[in-house]
């Protein structure tokens, strides 16, 4: 009894199977949330719920990223087509000495970053870790190097931390 | 690293993936140790239960289906592999194939330890006396064969992949799983009518675990096809990415060149 109980309720809940890619091909198709919506360029991207690709148009073609791909590998992907590159995951340039009236600026989402400083010229000396506060000067004790936070995150996001 | 254009706190600010917990790891290594734990016994006898072993192996690959879900649903729905995230899985696979690079030097090191000089245990000569080595124009050159095919129509399947022909690309994958199940075939009746076994001298250790480690990896590349065209049919691959793909490709090219070692030495220069 107990069992036949058990197998009907899970009978009548949405089966989850191996993806759920299974969801998209049964017949609820359009009870998708209001909220959810299809970037089709970064100025659309207004919130994680529009990161969505438009779909393929011909079924029997390979889908293309610019179709299908989702979330941040979405935000990535409409940033590049607009040749910007969302990630900066270049290392800083370090082509002049700062000084405490004219310091290096290092752009940072974040009220603090840590830095790695090898002097002026660069490598001329070992790492120094440096870490730079929102609106404060730091300077490295080695090659007396001034860097200063330029803070580009969003406003209100500063007490964080 | 961080995301430089974006003044918005809406998205993560950088490339990574945070994964969250998940229990697969942990089951996975249970599951091993159990599968490992079984196969020692049998092989020395202690027991001869094959449903045991049986039982880890279904274990195993039920636990891998489920964390390749996961990730699955992490790469497809969630998009969470930004190219940052794809280069590590990328280099992730890298070090493990130099992990098993590492394997199969060790194994042929073991091989022409033996080979070289033989010991006057097995008579000093390779094969070692009275060892009937395998034709090596017989089912090991038909495999080979195979294996060559098998990597030209994982070729052409990418080819297709990348020029967005779902069809010919599908059609590639299924020849390439079809050449890869063959092959795991034709080893399991190479194994069944040879006639010595892992216990014959050194030459039955070598030989078995060089062809086996193979056979097994081959085992492995299968599924990860099989993995790979569940998700070209469900249309999660797409031409421009698909590091899941890219890697198994690798992996496949891998057995490929590692089998054509296993081949001139094992079979052709071996006997």
């Amino acid at each position: 009894m107990l069992a036949r109980t058990a197998l009907r309720t899970a009978s009548t809940r949405p089966v989850r199977l191996f993806s759920t890619s299974r969801l998209v091909f049964s017949e609820k198709k359009n009870d998708t949330p209001a909220e959810f919506g299809v970037s089709h360029s970064l100025s659309e991207a207004t919130s994680p719920n529009k990161l969505f690709g438009p779909g393929t148009k011909d079924p029997k073609a390979q889908p293309s990223s610019f179709e299908i791909a989702t979330g941040l590998d979405r935000l990535e992907l409409l940033a590049k087509m607009e040749g910007i590159e969302l990630f900066d995951t270049q290392p800083l340039v370090q082509d002049r000495k700062g000084t405490p009236d004219d310091p290096v600026l290092i752009d940072s989402l974040d009220p603090i970053r840590y830095i790695g400083c090898t002097g002026f010229p660069k490598g001329s000396q070992e790492v120094n870790w440096i870490r730079l506060e929102r609106g404060k000067l730091s300077r490295d004790w080695e090659s007396g190097c001034c860097y200063m936070l330029n803070y580009i995150g969003p406003e209100g996001n500063a007490s964080h931390h | 690293m961080m995301q430089k254009n974006m003044k918005t706190n809406l998205y993560q600010s950088n490339p990574f993936h945070l994964v969250k917990p998940s229990p697969w790891p942990m089951y996975l290594v249970f599951g091993l140790f159990g599968f490992l734990l079984n196969l020692t016994m049998m092989m020395h006898n202690i027991t001869d239960n094959y449903m045991m072993l049986l039982i880890n192996v279904i274990t195993l690959i039920y636990i891998g289906l489920l964390w390749s879900r996961d990730i699955m649903g992490e790469a497809t729905y969630l998009g969470e592999h930004t190219s940052k995230v794809s280069e590590g899985l990328n280099m992730g696979f890298l070090l493990f194939l130099m992990t098993e690079l590492m394997w199969f030097f060790g194994m042929f090191w073991a091989y022409f330890y033996s080979a070289l000089t033989p010991s006057v245990e097995i008579g000093e000569i390779w094969p070692p006396m009275s060892i009937m080595p395998m034709q090596a124009t017989d089912l090991p050159l038909f495999n080979t064969l195979m294996l060559l095919m098998s990597g030209a129509t994982m070729t052409y399947s990418h080819h297709a992949l990348m020029a967005r022909n779902r069809f010919n690309s599908m059609f590639g994958l299924f020849l390439t799983m079809l050449l890869g199940f063959l092959f795991i075939i034709c080893q399991y009746f190479e194994y069944y009518y040879c006639s010595y076994t892992l216990a014959d001298s050194v030459y039955g250790s070598v030989f078995f675990m060089l062809t086996g480690l193979h056979g097994m990896h081959v085992m492995t590349g299968t599924l990860l096809l099989c993995l790979n065209f569940y998700r070209l049919y469900n249309y999660q691959l797409t031409s421009e990415k698909h590091t899941g793909f890219n890697t198994s490709i690798l992996l496949w090219h891998f057995l490929d060149v590692a089998w054509l070692f296993v081949y001139i030495v094992c079979y052709y220069w071996g006997v």
